[in-house]
């Protein structure tokens, strides 16, 4: 069933309906905090208030296909309010995993951790929500508040620093 | 210098890094559903429970302008309507002695609570202390604490074993007293509890932890984690 189909459910059956966008989007809006919190139990916290906000909000979207941003959204806005966000963007230091990793792979790894370090807390949030929670550049752009293009532009801005240091 | 990466290769790469730096174990979605769920619930009592709220202080507004002769009682029943609607799935119990409406509730200063040996605790209550003379298999003493409330003493005594402890928490209540706890019915059920001659009321919630009130002029709060069948024998031991 699409957005649409899910959405129109929401009418005659909420919970029904609600239950299959829980399903299909719990995931990724504890992702998508998980990678600001770097706790499981803060960002089970905001998923899931997130969820009950849009429970209660669902009937004000109207555009079904921006659920997802919309969640998200909605997730990362109260992590933000519950912790610092510019200590958690910068507090990474040491987190990568080294165990059976090739010394090239984790060459490459450091090398897009360094770079990322030195972005603009903007602009880490952009690539993390590209690559980690895996967003379209749409989806980005209406969490971020920030036009399509700027979105685009940061990320190009970061590939072309990692082409250059690799 | 290092070959040029290609677009695809690129994504990967930092697709890759990215993981690692931030590997997560995925929630079970089963769990969080029931979560989301119970949370609901809540916040959809939380709302009714301010509507009713307001609703019940106009009404005992309304019950002292209309009939100020009966004015107490109508809404007395006015509370008892209220406490029942908000209920829901969260059960109160309690216990208590003397004319339920006499009971006021009072602040009271609370001082620090003080580590004490048990024969110390015996000095300072102020009360004769009770003391478990049946405990389970390789329990033994953890710690007892004293805090003044008001002008009285508040003992609390934790045993620990293997697989659990358990909590007694006793103080001296001469005139009318009231003790209660509530919980969600479907964390847990409760049932009263005949301890020697005194009427209890016992929580048992999920994992075997639970909690047992009772009491005449000394109140006891036995609390922990035991097995149901050992619950009992704990606090009919209790002298």
């Amino acid at each position: 069933m699409n957005l649409d189909g899910i959405i129109s459910l929401f009418q005659v059956n909420k919970d029904a309906a609600f239950r299959i966008l829980f399903e299909k989007y719990y995931k990724k809006v504890y992702k998508a905090v998980y990678y600001l919190t770097k706790d499981y139990g803060i960002s089970e916290d905001c998923a899931q208030e997130a969820f009950i906000v849009a429970y209660k909000k669902l009937h004000q979207l109207k555009e079904p296909e921006k659920f997802e941003a919309w969640v998200c959204k909605i997730a990362i806005n109260i992590a933000k309010k519950q912790v610092n966000n510019r200590v958690l963007l910068t507090d990474s230091a040491g987190a990568i995993e080294t165990k059976d990793e090739s010394h090239k792979t984790m060459e490459d790894s450091l090398i897009v951790k360094e770079m990322l370090a030195k972005l603009p807390p903007e602009y880490r949030e952009t690539v993390y929500l590209r690559y980690y929670v895996d967003l379209r550049v749409e989806d980005i752009a209406e969490i971020l508040d920030a036009p399509v293009g700027t979105i685009k532009s940061r990320l190009s801005r970061f590939g072309e620093i990692i082409r250059k240091n690799y | 210098m290092k070959k040029q990466l290609t677009d695809a290769e690129l994504d990967e790469l930092i697709r890759l890094s990215l993981k690692k730096e931030a590997e997560y174990k995925e929630p079970d979605m089963d769990e969080a559903w029931r979560k989301f769920v119970k949370r609901k619930r809540r916040k959809d009592l939380e709302k009714v429970s301010k509507y009713v709220a307001i609703a019940a202080s106009f009404l005992i507004l309304f019950a002292i302008f209309a009939f100020p002769t009966n004015a107490k009682a109508v809404s007395k029943k006015i509370i008892l309507t209220v406490e029942n609607l908000l209920g829901g799935n969260v059960k109160n119990i309690g216990v208590g002695t003397g004319d339920k409406e006499d009971v006021v509730v009072k602040e009271k200063p609370v001082g620090q609570k003080e580590a004490v040996t048990l024969e110390e605790a015996k000095e300072k209550a102020g009360f004769p202390l009770s003391i478990p003379s049946y405990l389970p298999d390789g329990f033994a003493l953890k710690e007892a604490l004293i805090q003044p409330v008001g002008k009285k003493n508040i003992v609390s005594i934790r045993y620990e074993g293997n697989n659990g402890y358990v909590v007694l928490i006793q103080k001296i209540s001469p005139e009318s007293h009231a003790q209660g706890s509530s919980f969600d019915t479907e964390d847990g059920r409760s049932e009263q509890v005949d301890i020697d001659g005194q009427t209890g009321n016992l929580t048992l919630l999920k994992d075997n932890n639970f909690r047992l009130i009772w009491g005449t002029h000394t109140s006891y709060t036995l609390y922990g984690k035991l097995p149901s069948e050992e619950i009992l024998k704990v606090a009919r031991s209790i002298k």
